[in-house]
């Protein structure tokens, strides 16, 4: 098979962070969601194209929840959990709203004229146009959305 | 988030905006900015170059503002956004419907006979 390897080297096992964060189901928590994830991107040295991508997932997977998920005025917890492993980082949203599949949405058409451009519906268009993968699982009454970044990613991402 | 607003030449007028445009940014200047945009056929620069951040709340904010020049008769372009921001204004389609210049000659000449005398 392949060469043999040298006498004490020792293949490093492939680093693994992991954080998590609860905030309130309101807008002006996502100055404090995106400065954890930035403190999170510092602390595995992520790229500027990473974080905007990810920082962007978070932030339109959010608004939406904040938007749609409830039925009531009451505030609920969104929990936030960010899993890097192998220099990709997962990105994940779960909120105790109403069922919905955001990536079940049908891609708004392209508008040919700022006439016909609706105002708005850009925000799951951008999560499956920038992230690498998604994914939405609904589970003991939670919807969960996860997101990927992988770096180097082709010119197009998107899942 | 800051903004600050000047003449230029031929009565265009530019907007140049910094920091992060996404839902506190877009919130801190959203009234002011469709406020400076709203003026009957403007010719309007929007200066993203120090812009390092875009979600959509911030995309909605500069297309109602173009929406509601265009429908006076008047215009708007982007300059020089930073590249993630501008891979993100084309995923949205915004590129096609807001012309993006990398110069501010060129987005001048874009504007050429849209300024109101």
């Amino acid at each position: 098979m392949g060469t043999p390897r040298d006498a004490g080297v020792v293949a490093e096992p492939p680093a693994t962070h992991e954080a998590e964060l609860a905030i309130g189901s309101r807008l002006d928590e996502l100055g404090r969601a995106s400065a954890w994830l930035d403190r999170f991107a510092d602390s595995l040295d992520l790229s500027p194209e990473m974080r905007f991508r990810l920082d962007l997932g978070l932030t339109e997977a959010v608004t939406n929840v904040v938007a749609y998920a409830y039925r009531d005025s009451a505030e609920h917890e969104i929990r936030i959990r960010l899993q890097a492993e192998g220099g990709a980082v997962s990105l994940e949203v779960e909120d105790d709203g109403v069922a919905f599949d955001p990536l079940q949405a049908e891609r708004p058409p392209v508008p040919s004229s700022l006439a016909e451009a609706p105002i708005g519906g850009l925000g799951i268009h951008l999560i499956r146009s920038m992230l690498d993968e998604c994914h939405y699982r609904r589970e003991a009454g939670k919807n969960r959305l996860t997101m990927v970044a992988r770096p180097h990613a082709s010119d197009a991402p998107g899942c | 988030m800051q903004m600050d607003v000047s003449e230029i030449e031929g009565g265009i007028r530019q907007i140049r905006l910094a920091g992060r445009l996404d839902v506190e940014g877009t919130q801190a200047i959203d009234l002011k900015f469709t406020a400076l945009t709203a003026t009957r056929r403007a010719a309007i620069v929007v200066d993203l170059s120090q812009v390092s951040f875009l979600a959509s709340i911030g995309m909605r904010t500069l297309l109602s503002s173009a929406k509601a020049l265009a429908l006076k008769g008047g215009k708007m372009v982007l300059l020089s956004p930073q590249p993630m921001v501008a891979s993100a204004l084309s995923t949205a389609g915004i590129d096609t419907l807001i012309p993006i210049h990398h110069d501010l000659e060129s987005a001048c000449k874009a504007l050429e006979g849209v300024a109101s005398a």
